[in-house]
């Protein structure tokens, strides 16, 4: 709205649909890598973790079965040495345990009930005492606890001992992260890959599109017989650009009839203007007699009532092509509006030396009264002015099968055969100089052609020189006809 | 001057001729194609007033036609006023092109200066001796003062005129000055020339006895 045409055809760039394509594409694959990143990366925390976790209470179980099974008192327990690979523990046994960085090392503190070291490796620092009260369907199962960096498992242990074993959790932590970075930088890398694939791909799908605007601009600007060329025939687009060309192949052919009509149109206004603008023009030129004067008026008066005849009738055309009137259908008795046309056209008939014969039957059809008037009108008025002093016109009504058959037969002079498929269209004239003369301009059997197919019916000629032609009209009787709808009747 | 007119229209062709007839031109009337050419390839006509859209042959055909063996002049008179018809109308043959409905006044000036052209006389002033002749304004002066002349006097004198230095036979004048409906009295020449040179001096035209007229330039 209110944009002006190049600001219509340069697209903005949130409207365009490869950028919304590719908006809804990203959007979707980011959110299914962070999801299967997520995925992935809980799933080996917790694998980590677990495997962490087993090997302490593997040594929390190992301690307390050696505890169990010591010779000496239980005060006197020193690690044995099939365990000491595993701890690192100060050669004689010191009061109080010293405290030195382990690393990835574990460690361990055995405690009596009273919280005192029984037994401990060397340890990151002092390790409070802590008695957790055993879950009761499984004493020895190990409580955990985290402290600081280090995540320590207690469990009961033989004779009143607390076993404790720890062990810093920093590298599994750092393990983790490093594969979290690991995980980001190839999701970033298979996102950007799946992005530019995507973005030439749909490079590729719309290609054709931007090939169909750019045929269709130079044909609504310039070149209204080029045609979209697709080599995929087959394709959603190659469908596409077949229903494009096919539909500019109407509008060029409606365009093209829509020109000649009015070049015809005009012609037929201006030729009678012209005559009288050149009659007045010459008239003024210098004094005249009365006579020349009363001729002058006389040839602009004809003048003027045919340009009113052609005006009436491009109308009527007008009106006939602007399709079927705001009001609906009415009833029509035809033998009436045939017997109506007859009498008024009778002294053109008498005029001419024509004699008119009508033999109607009861028919009855349905659409606009006006209109079909026009239509018997016409074609009765051809047959009278296109005929032969003396000649006949014979206008015969019958109802055969659902269809209103009206015929028109003349004795006139007849449509030369290669003028017969041309005399429906607009202006088309067989004899010019002729039907001037006779107030014709070409466009009566146009019009009735026109009323024809709006009302459903067709419209046919058939004629010999010299020997008269012969109109046919066949229209759809009226469905309301007595035996057509009533179910009692025979129909 | 003698010019065909070329219009389907019976009105317009009627109407046509006798504007031109009024004006000093000679005009006659073809009511179509076929007739049109015929006339214009069988006479030597000085300019040809051509309607496009006529029955028989029309009027695209009737000029490349008549291109084929005669350069007359040809003003196309019609209803079409598309560029691309004008184009195709002037690229055909056609001298000149003007669009119905047209006033009287400038289908003669067009038709004068196509007169002009084709007697290579671009100027619409000549000079013989004393005497001045504007075809523009269809005035004749000796000297300074005004001549006044009738119509066929005038068509005389500026064919005369037109053609100075040449030899215009009395068959010539006949033909150009006289449309097909004139009584042609033989001696209906010598009378205007004679008028001629009692309004404008003896010795403008000079008698070739046997053979015609000759204006010096």
């Amino acid at each position: 709205m209110g944009e002006s045409p190049a600001g219509q055809r340069s697209l903005h760039w949130t409207r365009s649909i490869r950028v919304r394509l590719m908006a809804w594409y990203s959007a979707t694959l980011l959110l299914l890598f962070v999801g299967a990143g997520f995925a992935l990366y809980f799933a080996t925390r917790r694998a980590e973790f677990e495997d962490f976790e087993a090997h302490i209470e593997s040594r929390v179980r190992a301690l307390s079965v050696a505890l169990a099974t010591t010779s000496k008192a239980v005060a006197e327990f020193r690690l044995p040495d099939e365990l000491a690979r595993y701890f690192e523990r100060p050669k004689p046994k010191p009061a109080q345990p010293p405290t030195e960085d382990p690393g990835e090392r574990p460690y361990y503190v055995i405690w009596d009930a009273q919280g005192t070291v029984i037994d401990a490796s060397i340890l990151p620092s002092a390790v409070p005492f802590f008695a957790p009260k055993p879950p009761p369907h499984d004493p020895h199962k190990p409580r955990w606890r985290d402290r600081d960096i280090w995540r320590e498992a207690v469990a009961a242990g033989p004779h009143g001992t607390f076993v404790l074993v720890g062990r810093s959790a920093e590298g599994v932590r750092r393990h983790l992260q490093l594969f979290l970075a690991r995980l980001v930088v190839i999701g970033a890398g298979a996102l950007a890959v799946a992005l530019a694939g995507g973005w030439f791909l749909t490079r590729q799908a719309l290609a054709p599109i931007a090939k169909i605007t750019a045929t269709a601009e130079t044909i609504s600007s310039s070149n209204p017989s080029q045609r979209i060329a697709l080599d995929e025939t087959e394709s959603e687009f190659g469908r596409l650009a077949g229903v494009l060309n096919s539909a500019f192949d109407r509008l060029e052919h409606a365009l093209a009839r829509q020109v000649a009509f009015t070049a015809d149109a005009s012609h037929e206004l201006r030729t009678p203007l012209t005559v009288l603008i050149a009659s007045l023009d010459l008239a003024l030129r210098r004094e005249r007699s009365a006579d020349q004067y009363r001729s002058t008026l006389a040839q602009c008066l004809a003048t003027a009532r045919r340009m009113e005849e052609v005006i009436a009738k491009l109308l009527a055309l007008a009106r006939a092509d602007a399709g079927p009137t705001a009001q609906p259908p009415q009833p029509i008795d035809l033998a009436e509006v045939v017997r109506d046309v007859a009498a008024r056209l009778e002294p053109l008939a008498q005029s001419r030396e024509v004699t008119c014969t009508i033999e109607a039957a009861d028919v009855q059809i349905d659409g606009a009264p006006d209109q079909i008037a026009l239509l018997v009108e016409t074609i009765v008025e051809n047959a009278i002015l296109y005929n032969r002093p003396g000649g006949t016109v014979h206008v015969r009504l019958a109802g055969e099968e659902s269809k209103a058959v009206l015929e028109v037969r003349d004795s006139g002079v007849g449509i030369p055969a290669a003028d017969q498929p041309h005399v429906f269209e607009r202006f088309y004239r067989v004899d010019k100089a002729r039907s001037r003369e006779s107030g014709g301009c070409g466009l009566g059997l146009a019009i009735a052609k026109r009323i024809v197919e709006e009302h459903g019916g067709t419209i046919g000629l058939s004629s010999e020189e010299g020997v008269g032609t012969c109109v046919t009209v066949m229209l759809p009787m009226a469905t309301r006809d007595p035996k057509a709808i009533d179910p009692s009747g025979d129909a | 001057m003698r010019v065909l007119v070329v219009e389907d229209d019976r009105e317009l062709g009627k109407t046509l001729c006798d504007a031109l007839d009024e004006e000093g031109f000679s005009p006659d009337w073809a009511a179509d194609g076929r007739q049109g050419l015929a006339k214009a390839l069988s006479r030597e006509y000085d300019a040809i007033v051509l309607d496009l859209m006529i029955p028989g042959i029309d009027g695209w055909t009737l000029l490349s036609r008549l291109r084929e063996e005669k350069k007359t002049p040809v003003l196309i008179l019609t209803a079409r006023d598309a560029l691309t018809d004008k184009v195709r109308g002037l690229d055909t043959g056609a001298d000149d092109y003007l669009t119905k409905p047209f006033a009287l006044e400038e289908l003669f000036a067009r038709l004068r200066s196509l007169l002009r052209r084709a007697a290579t006389q671009p100027a619409p002033i000549v000079r013989v001796g004393d005497v001045t002749i504007d075809l523009a304004a269809r005035r004749v002066f000796k000297g300074d003062a005004e001549v006044p002349l009738a119509a066929k006097e005038y068509a005389t004198l500026e064919y005369l005129m037109l053609h100075r230095g040449r030899l215009v036979t009395r068959r010539m004048l006949q033909d150009h000055l006289y449309d097909e409906h004139d009584e042609t009295v033989s001696n209906v020449v010598e009378v205007y020339v004679a008028a001629l040179r009692k309004k404008l001096g003896a010795e403008l035209i000079e008698t070739r006895r046997g053979q015609g007229y000759i204006v010096h330039g």
